[in-house]
């Protein structure tokens, strides 16, 4: 019930965030938003370490062969900060990676609400914005940035 | 025949036929084969030594077992192995009696995640989450029992418990684990490779500077490995094998 009622609330804020794009729609995300965003101060507090594509899918459960592109990058332990771009072959397909993120935030609030209580906040201001058939997925220190960073 | 010379003649008798025998035995025996040389028999008191590098293709079929520094291993060194078995916050107790373990989408407890598969060896890493606060006796009945699951579910598996290493001597002087308590959880790790018969690896070695701390090239938090360090393990794991 948790798990679908974050997902649900993921879905809501990707098509919110659509609704108050204005009126040009906002391009899909490319692999390259990731750099971009990692790259961009105060987002982060920690040097995120890149994720393989395998490893990635694996983690959240999403369907390498729908993935046309992505990535990811997460903490090697010390924070709950993570950033995922992932590009599918169809829009339904990024459907399902939304969740798959849903279901992350969800499990990771509950692994770390004891070994890292301090980091459960930025799991609550987690992003998760899908763009036709590209999904991004952000747990940020300073969402500040994300959200300047979507509405550019 | 004089007293005298009989003794002296039978002696001289008995010396050539001796020696006759001797000599026959000797062209006769053949020239005595050194064994083989073999390799000193595992002394589980002693770590693992170093050898030769086997690859990265020697974990494709390991088990790899630990907590969120065995996460990170998994997550960002691109190591492919064939079972990963790691969760953030992960200790003895935890590992051994809990269903710790998403495998395939379940969640699944050691016994259970380890059925029916043929991994051949099974690497093991556990105790930097507790050794603040677990009782010393109740970490080792749990890592026995943890060693006694894997016995049971891979029975001809090898099984390699690693040392834990350090934190940085800024982690290790607040609170939570301490380099103190590593090194005491370290001391019953070695009693149990030797009452266990399974075999240490010493990756601590590799972790630990001139003052017992973990030195800050390693990892940005004081705790977890950054990509060199996780490198790093990958290669003392690759060099500490045993070929049986």
């Amino acid at each position: 019930m948790k798990k679908t009622l974050t997902a649900l609330l993921g879905l809501t804020l990707c098509l919110s965030l659509a609704a108050c794009g204005g009126k040009e729609e906002a391009k899909d995300f490319t692999a390259a938003d990731a750099d971009t965003l990692l790259g961009t101060q105060g987002v982060f507090t920690e040097a995120l370490t890149e994720i393989d594509k395998e490893t990635a899918c694996a983690l959240y459960g999403i369907d390498e062969a729908t993935v046309t592109d992505c990535k990811i990058y997460g903490s090697t332990g010390a924070t709950a900060e993570e950033l995922a771009v992932f590009v599918l072959d169809s829009a339904e397909h990024a459907d399902e990676a939304v969740t798959a993120f849903g279901y992350r935030i969800e499990d990771r609030k509950e692994g770390l609400k004891d070994y890292l209580p301090d980091e459960v906040g930025k799991l609550d201001q987690a992003v998760v914005e899908k763009r036709g058939s590209s999904v991004l997925f952000v747990v940020p220190a300073d969402a500040k940035g994300v959200t300047d960073f979507l509405g550019g | 025949m004089s007293a005298h010379i009989l003794p002296l003649v039978l002696s001289v008798a008995l010396c050539v036929g001796v020696g006759s025998q001797t000599a026959v035995s000797l062209s006769q025996t053949p020239s005595p084969t050194l064994p083989d040389v073999v390799d000193a028999p595992i002394r589980y008191e002693l770590p693992v030594p170093e050898s030769e590098s086997v690859g990265r293709e020697w974990f494709e079929d390991a088990v790899i077992l630990g907590d969120s520094r065995t996460e990170g291993l998994l997550l960002y060194s691109g190591l492919k192995v064939g079972l990963g078995l790691s969760k953030v916050g992960l200790n003895v107790s935890t590992a051994l009696n809990k269903a710790s373990y998403t495998v395939n989408g379940k969640t699944l407890t050691l016994a259970q995640a380890l059925e029916g598969g043929e991994w051949t060896k099974v690497y093991i890493m556990l105790g930097v989450n507790e050794c603040a606060w677990m009782n010393k006796d109740k970490f080792y009945t749990n890592y026995c029992g943890i060693v006694d699951v894997v016995r049971e579910k891979l029975p001809d598996a090898q099984i390699y418990i690693q040392t834990l290493p350090p934190v940085s001597a800024a982690r290790s002087a607040g609170s939570g684990p301490n380099n103190s308590y590593v090194r005491t959880f370290n001391e019953l790790i070695t009693k149990l490779c030797i009452e266990k018969e399974v075999y240490r690896v010493d990756v601590a070695e590799v972790f630990t500077d001139e003052s017992g701390n973990l030195p800050g090239k390693y990892s940005s938090d004081g705790l977890h490995f950054n990509k060199n360090a996780l490198n790093l393990w990958i290669e003392y794991l690759e060099t500490h094998t045993v070929q049986e």
